[in-house]
């Protein structure tokens, strides 16, 4: 008899065979039963649009709104409908039910056109202008950014070169200090010649983009997923929210050339943000000028922005309420895990609302399209 | 850029290694040893007629360019290689074939000696003519000896040509033997020599300056080429670093589990050995993707693919230059000016803004000073 280093045994072996074909045998009635994956159906009304971005304004849910809106900045990578995938775990819908007012800004799929898009352009241009549009509609001089991951890198530097803009800052797995060893993508990224992937691609496919983030678990994220898929074909429900996340992570767009160049070399490469070295649009962002109350919260288990990109934000801020949260998730758990609804959500939305007191528009100034709190959350 | 491995595309890439193996053996034919002969070089009568020799030369090269000539159309299809980038297998087949051509390479003491016979028939021709130099009248003593010279110089030339391939096939035959006796790192190094030795020689060749009027075209062809030549070599490279890896996550799971089975605790069910099996693989994966030497690798694939495909695009935007379609180089002027003129339209947008307000503070101001 030939040795084996393995136990089998016969009973149990046979028992999961036969639970393997039931699973199978079910999941075909599963899937052609399943009707078209819908996401990010809380509603919202478009408020503002420029080129491909567009600003959205969601619903409020709840009577007792807090009078400050809160603009969610969302990654140039992957779409911000993550936060909103289904409504049984929608962290915007979490928050709405909250009493926070939301706005959020769809970067939308840069193709060739996008191509010369800057970084200045992103922030100087797109989301400055969104941070108007919000300002000018709620009558109020600042309001609440949330930025998520490369969204909060824009956030951050945004707050620094527009102080007078910005009233408080809640960054979510946002990468600060570029120069960590605790993820692939840090590393990796050191070794990359961005300038010939640009002048090449012009704007870097979404699929070159999944490629990367793919490899990063080869085993767990072309393997065991889908075994484990069949392993809940029998459950719609399970399938169902696969399916979702599914699309939802092949839903990458494109990056558009040269921010993209700049953001790797600068931020990635480089580690300029966190030394007060960067550079948009001629001036330095210097994260000192940051004085507004920070909320900083990042996942332990996150392998694309590890705790130790997030951490020195902390630090490098001249804000005197500064807070830290970790939550025991990873990076995308931050957004759809039980975890994130039950303990997330509710903190971002306490923070927020203890800081949330308006401050008017000085009189004198756009008169005419300054509505009150009351006007601007009916809207 | 990832598309071109499959389908249609799969056939051009066969057409392209018989095409590659034609060109090898081609220089085969010049360079094997024969019957107790030193070199096959087109026949020994061919090392008295150099002019007969060049023309050979030449046109072995220009059939090899027009087979590369008739495969640079038929690679316009799409969608091909990313689907071969996912097959592990696909690194084997350039390896394959390379190691193929290590087992024809002579070995670097037969050349010495070769070189050494070469020399000394010159010179021993060279006597032979001063000898009867008396006899001979002058233009057909000149005739006689720049012969010899051309033949000279030519073999020089091819010296100078080959000179990596012979320098290197020690360490190719080497490493080729090593990876049969199953050493993975072997092969590593088996493709590092391997286009090192292209590089010296063909790479070389395909950086010639190009003349007349297809000068362009010919140079983004030969970039085409040589940057496919380091793209394939890099790739097998990293995968086959990939495969080392496997081999030795394989080696540690067996050990794993023989652990397990002498601590009782052996797996009793395939999806426990699944679960295994993948953990130990990913383990041993995330280990290697934390080196520097791997980020370092990944870092030169894309850019060898992304080298490739910026050369191969252009060649492609030369060909299509004839068509009445606009090119990426024409729609990218295009797209500057659209981004420049919607900036600027931006720009104009927003000073009159900042000027119609200021006239409303102006007003505002007066209407407030009238009354």
């Amino acid at each position: 008899m030939m040795f084996t280093p393995l136990a089998l045994n016969a009973q149990k072996v046979m028992e999961e065979t036969l639970d393997m074909n039931k699973k199978l045998l079910q999941g075909m009635n599963t899937l052609l039963s399943i009707k078209d994956i819908e996401v990010d159906l809380t509603p919202k009304e478009l408020v503002y649009e420029e080129d491909k971005m567009k600003l959205y304004h969601y619903k409020p849910l709840s009577k007792d709104v807090i009078p400050v809106p809160v603009l969610i900045v969302y990654a140039l990578v992957n779409r911000q409908y993550m936060m909103d995938l289904q409504q049984n775990r929608s962290v915007i819908r979490n928050w709405l039910e909250l009493g926070l007012d939301v706005y959020i800004i769809d970067w939308g799929y840069p193709d060739q056109m996008d191509k010369y898009l800057t970084l200045e352009d992103y922030i100087d241009g797109y989301l400055n202008n969104a941070v108007d549009v919000v300002r000018r509609r709620c009558g109020l001089d600042k309001i609440n950014l949330l930025g998520v991951c490369q969204g909060g890198t824009f956030s951050v530097i945004y707050s620094a070169l527009y102080p007078e803009k910005v009233k408080n800052l809640v960054t979510v797995v946002t990468p600060v200090d570029f120069s960590t060893r605790d993820g692939l993508l840090f590393i990796w990224s050191k070794y990359m010649n961005i300038d010939n992937l640009v002048d090449t691609f012009g704007v870097i496919p979404g699929s070159f983009m999944n490629s990367g983030f793919i490899i990063l678990k080869p085993f767990q994220l072309m393997l065991d997923k889908y075994m484990g898929l069949i392993e809940n074909l029998d459950d719609p429900e399970v399938v169902e929210d696969f399916l979702r996340m599914e699309k939802w992570i092949f839903d990458s767009p494109g990056q558009a050339g040269e921010a993209y160049r700049k953001f790797i070399k600068d931020l990635f490469q480089e580690n300029l943000l966190i030394q007060n070295k960067l550079e948009v649009g001629g001036r330095k962002v210097n994260l000192k000028k940051i004085e507004i109350p920070l909320l900083n919260i990042f996942g332990e288990y996150d392998h694309l922005v590890p705790p130790a990109a997030s951490r020195p934000l902390n630090d490098a801020v001249s804000s005197k309420d500064k807070q830290m949260i970790s939550f025991r998730v990873g990076h995308i758990g931050m957004f759809v895990s039980s975890k994130s609804q039950k303990e997330v959500a509710p903190a971002v939305a306490r923070w927020l609302k203890e800081r949330s007191e308006p401050e008017k528009k000085e009189t004198g100034k756009k008169t005419s399209k300054n509505k009150d709190v009351k006007q601007c959350l009916t809207e | 850029m990832m598309e071109m491995f499959t389908g249609k595309g799969k056939d051009t890439w066969q057409n392209w290694w018989q095409n590659q193996n034609k060109i090898f053996d081609l220089w085969k034919e010049s360079m094997s040893f024969q019957n107790g002969k030193i070199f096959e070089l087109p026949g020994i009568m061919d090392w008295f007629s150099p002019e007969r020799f060049y023309q050979n030369w030449l046109k072995m090269m220009a059939e090899s360019f027009k087979e590369y000539l008739k495969w640079i159309p038929d690679i316009v299809s799409k969608e091909s290689f990313e689907q071969t980038m996912q097959k592990a297998d696909g690194c084997w087949k350039p390896f394959t074939f390379w190691s193929s051509m290590a087992e024809k390479l002579p070995v670097k003491e037969d050349v010495e000696k070769w070189k050494g016979f070469c020399q000394s028939l010159v010179q021993n021709y060279d006597k032979m003519l001063d000898s009867y130099s008396l006899n001979f009248p002058e233009p057909v003593k000149l005739m006689l000896k720049s012969s010899v010279e051309m033949a000279g110089s030519f073999q020089q030339f091819l010296f100078n040509f080959f000179q990596p391939w012979l320098d290197y096939s020690p360490e190719l035959r080497e490493n080729f033997f090593r990876f049969i006796k199953g050493d993975h790192k072997a092969c590593i190094d088996f493709l590092r020599i391997w286009y090192q030795a292209y590089q010296e020689s063909y790479g070389k060749f395909l950086q010639i300056p190009a003349l007349g009027l297809s000068r362009e075209s010919f140079e983004k062809l030969a970039s085409s080429i040589d940057s496919y030549m380091r793209y394939m070599t890099v790739y097998s490279e990293f995968f086959s670093t990939l495969y080392k890896i496997g081999y030795e996550a394989l080696e540690n799971l067996i050990k794993k589990t023989a652990e397990m089975a002498g601590e009782g605790k052996a797996p009793t069910t395939f999806k426990d050995f699944y679960q295994l099996w993948w953990q130990t693989n990913e383990s041993a994966y995330l280990e290697l993707f934390k080196t520097d030497s791997f980020a370092k690798m990944l870092g030169e694939v894309v850019d060898a693919g992304v080298e490739f495909k910026k050369n191969f695009d252009e060649l492609l935007v030369e060909f299509f230059s004839m068509l009445p379609v606009p090119t990426k180089k024409d729609m990218d002027s295009l797209y500057k000016s659209v981004y420049q003129l919607r900036k600027a339209l931006k720009d104009q947008v927003r000073k009159t803004e900042e000027l119609s307000e200021m006239l409303e503070q102006l007003n505002r101001k007066e209407g407030t000073s009238e009354s």
